[in-house]
């Protein structure tokens, strides 16, 4: 069975060719919120198998949406890594991929390292 | 030297001359009232046309800035038609140049505004009454000489000049052949020569007379002249033997006089042995007198000059601080403006470049079969984008942590240079230093003069605290949960004195920048909120323990950083 990814950005242009080149390798389909507002509710919904999560969001920010699913029973278990044009260190670009005990991928993420990853982490 | 005064029946006359009326007529008002005669214009202008007007005056109280003729230029006029006119110089601003300029030309005291009128008629006077003295000891026609003399000692601020010129006016007015000039050494109440004619090398060299001594120390001692008749007088180091002094009216081979002001022994001047074999008259001895005072005058004035240079001096030094100390803070502004700058810029790029890329990307994965033009074109645009990603994250690491050099370096490598460098450019006052360095290998990733300069502020810091010696203690050690560092592995550096401490209440104002309690030793107060600075920008801490009277300890933290195998920074985007 494809894997579901579910995509949470405010930019609605990067959701959408994330989610063609994503689904164009024929191994996901994929989920897309533009609303941080309505993100957490998708979640339950949809049950994702990964979720990659933007930082800066109006309404509501990365960091609590992915708060919020680890402190529920029903959706602590989903994987979730944070795509980030937010530079803060420079583990970030070295690619350790680790900040605070969250994952994160630098903005702009080449196709095959988002697939990387999405194998790694649901594999 | 006779010292009877005469004085004069007539009100000494004053004139004062300022352009503001109420300084005018507050003066004139005062000072009739003190029993002078006192006129008033208001500039030099007026004053000249007052005074073409033959109007004697003892003194001139003026104001420098005037309109139409100023206050210096109406000093050098009325100087060149009376000499003995004394002038006061009133200032409202006192610069340095000004005053002394006006001392040169010859006036004989200033005073800045606002000023005490009871401080003012003090000086008012004093002056008199040394015109008081000098006009009345001398007829006027033998003056003539004195005050070419006079002038040109006035003019002279260099001491080395001045002292060779009176002591060159002393042999003029007294046809002596030979002389010296003794000057009072301070701190170990000698007196030693100076300026001297017809004295052998190794006299004018070893001679040190303490005060009191010999008649040269006598007569610097109750400040007054000896005259009297001894061969060879400025031969003999000390004149023990008494019976030297001349009685009154003889006339003697020697005069030894002091030069002294009225709060200032300044040395003694001695002439003998007249070219004609002559004796020294009285009047001679008088003018003497009066060139001893002019030479204490221009002597206070030359120290007066010396000390106002020290300030010039110490004022650019500050000013140069001041200006260093602003640019370093201009560029550490600069450099976090355009790190924030740059972080909101990445963001705010990196996002479009994010969609561009899918972009690319999704044309790609439909076009795969298309001609091979297009298949390049987007290849292209693919490495274009990442490329302009590339360039964002450079600026950003430039503009971060200010252009340092970052490499993994020990501790024990960072203090040990840093203290070579301190005990090569700091004297040892007195301060045993000691040093205790982990013996692990652990390294930090810093940029090694930043941390150098951290240390050698720490040293300078610890070592002043101690001005009368201590012991300076450098600690190096490894701590694999530090709690300054959110119980990540951390490198420190301590550095513990045993100095005066620092109060709990300027504990707490330790890194505000300009915060010093050296103003009196030249301290900046920019050491340690450099420090702060720099250890921050390195994501350390710099932490401070102290106990007054006890000494202090200021720990370096800076995350524990290893050398990778074989690592590379692979940015690629
Ligand atoms: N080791 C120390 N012992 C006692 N006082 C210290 C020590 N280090 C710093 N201080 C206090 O902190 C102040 C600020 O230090 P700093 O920023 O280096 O500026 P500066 O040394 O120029 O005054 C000092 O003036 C001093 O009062
Ligand atoms: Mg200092």
């Amino acid at each position: 069975m494809k894997k579901t990814v579910m995509i949470i950005d405010d930019e609605t242009d990067f959701c959408f060719f994330l989610k063609q080149n994503l689904e164009d390798t024929k191994e996901f389909s994929v989920v897309t919120v533009s609303n941080a507002l309505e993100a957490v509710a998708k979640v339950k919904s949809t049950k994702p198998d990964i979720i990659f999560l933007d930082v800066m969001m109006p309404g509501k920010s990365g960091p609590d949406i992915a708060q919020e699913l680890k402190s529920d029973v029903e959706t602590r278990n989903i994987p979730v890594v944070f795509l980030t044009a937010i530079v803060e260190e420079e583990e970030v670009n070295q690619k350790k991929n680790i900040i605070g005990g969250w994952l994160y991928l630098s903005k702009p993420v080449k196709l095959q390292e988002l697939v990387r990853m999405i194998r790694e982490l649901t594999g | 030297m006779n010292e009877t005064e005469v004085r004069s029946n007539e009100k000494p006359r004053i004139l004062v001359v300022d352009d503001e009326p109420a300084i005018r007529d507050s003066l004139r008002m005062f000072l009739e009232q003190k029993d002078f005669a006192c006129f008033t214009a208001e500039n030099g202008e007026a004053a000249l046309s007052l005074l073409s007007q033959d109007n004697f005056i003892n003194l001139l109280i003026t104001d420098l800035k005037m309109p139409k003729v100023g206050g210096l230029d109406l000093l050098k006029e009325v100087k060149r038609h009376n000499p003995f006119v004394e002038v006061i110089v009133l200032t409202g601003y006192p610069t340095v140049e000004t005053a002394v300029q006006a001392l040169k030309i010859g006036a004989y005291d200033y005073i800045t505004k606002p000023f005490n009128l009871f401080e003012l008629l003090s000086i008012v006077e004093r002056c008199l009454e040394r015109q008081r003295k000098n006009i009345n000891k001398v007829a006027i026609s033998e003056l003539a000489s004195m005050f070419e003399v006079s002038r040109s000692i006035a003019n002279s601020i260099d001491k080395g000049e001045l002292l060779n010129k009176v002591l060159q006016a002393a042999l003029e007015i007294t046809g002596a052949t030979c002389g010296s000039l003794l000057l009072l050494d301070e701190q170990s109440q000698t007196l030693s020569i100076k300026a001297a004619r017809g004295l052998p090398e190794e006299v004018i060299k070893n001679t040190r007379i303490p005060l009191g001594e010999g008649i040269s120390g006598k007569v610097a001692l109750e400040r007054r002249s000896i005259c009297g008749n001894i061969k060879n007088f400025l031969y003999l180091r000390s004149h023990s033997e008494n019976g030297y002094e001349s009685k009154k009216d003889s006339e003697p081979t020697f005069v030894s006089i002091a030069i002294a002001s009225q709060d200032k022994l300044f040395g003694v001047l001695n002439v003998s042995d007249k070219a004609d074999g002559e004796r020294f008259t009285a009047r001679e001895q008088t003018l003497l007198g009066i060139l001893a005072d002019e030479a204490a005058i221009a002597l206070e004035n030359a120290s007066l000059y010396e000390q106002l240079q020290r300030k010039i001096y110490d004022l650019n030094v500050t000013i140069d601080k001041l200006n260093q100390a602003q640019a370093q803070l201009i560029q550490s502004e600069k450099l976090a403006a355009l790190g924030r700058f740059s972080a909101g810029i990445a963001h705010e790029v990196k996002n479009p470049l994010a969609i561009v890329l899918g972009g690319v990307e999704y044309l790609e994965a439909r076009l795969s079969a298309a001609e091979e033009n297009i298949v390049i074109a987007l290849q292209k645009m693919k490495e274009a984008t990442l490329r302009a990603n590339a360039i964002i994250l450079n600026l950003l690491r430039f503009a971060r942590p200010s252009n340092s050099v970052l490499e993994y370096v020990t501790c024990h490598d960072l203090v040990t240079e840093a203290l070579a460098l301190f005990q090569y450019r700091v004297p040892n006052r007195n301060i045993r230093i000691e040093t205790e360095f982990a013996d692990d290998n652990a390294t930090v990733y810093v940029d090694r003069n930043q941390i150098q300069q951290v240390l050698f502020n720490l040293f300078s810091n610890a070592t002043d605290a101690m001005p009368n010696g201590g012991s300076l203690l450098i600690r190096t050690f490894f701590d694999p949960r530090h709690s300054a560092l959110g119980d990540k592995p951390a490198c420190v550096m301590e550095v513990t004195d045993t100095g005066e401490g620092i109060s709990p209440e300027n504990l707490s104002k330790l890194f505000e920048p300009f915060f010093t309690t050296k103003r009196d030793r030249r301290g900046t107060g920019l050491g340690l909120s450099m420090a702060k600075m720099i250890i921050e920008n390195h994501n350390g801490k710099i932490l401070i323990e102290s106990e007054l009277g006890k000494g202090t300890r200021v720990s370096v933290v800076l995350p524990l950083k290893e050398r990778k195998e074989n690592e590379k920074n692979s940015n690629d985007y």
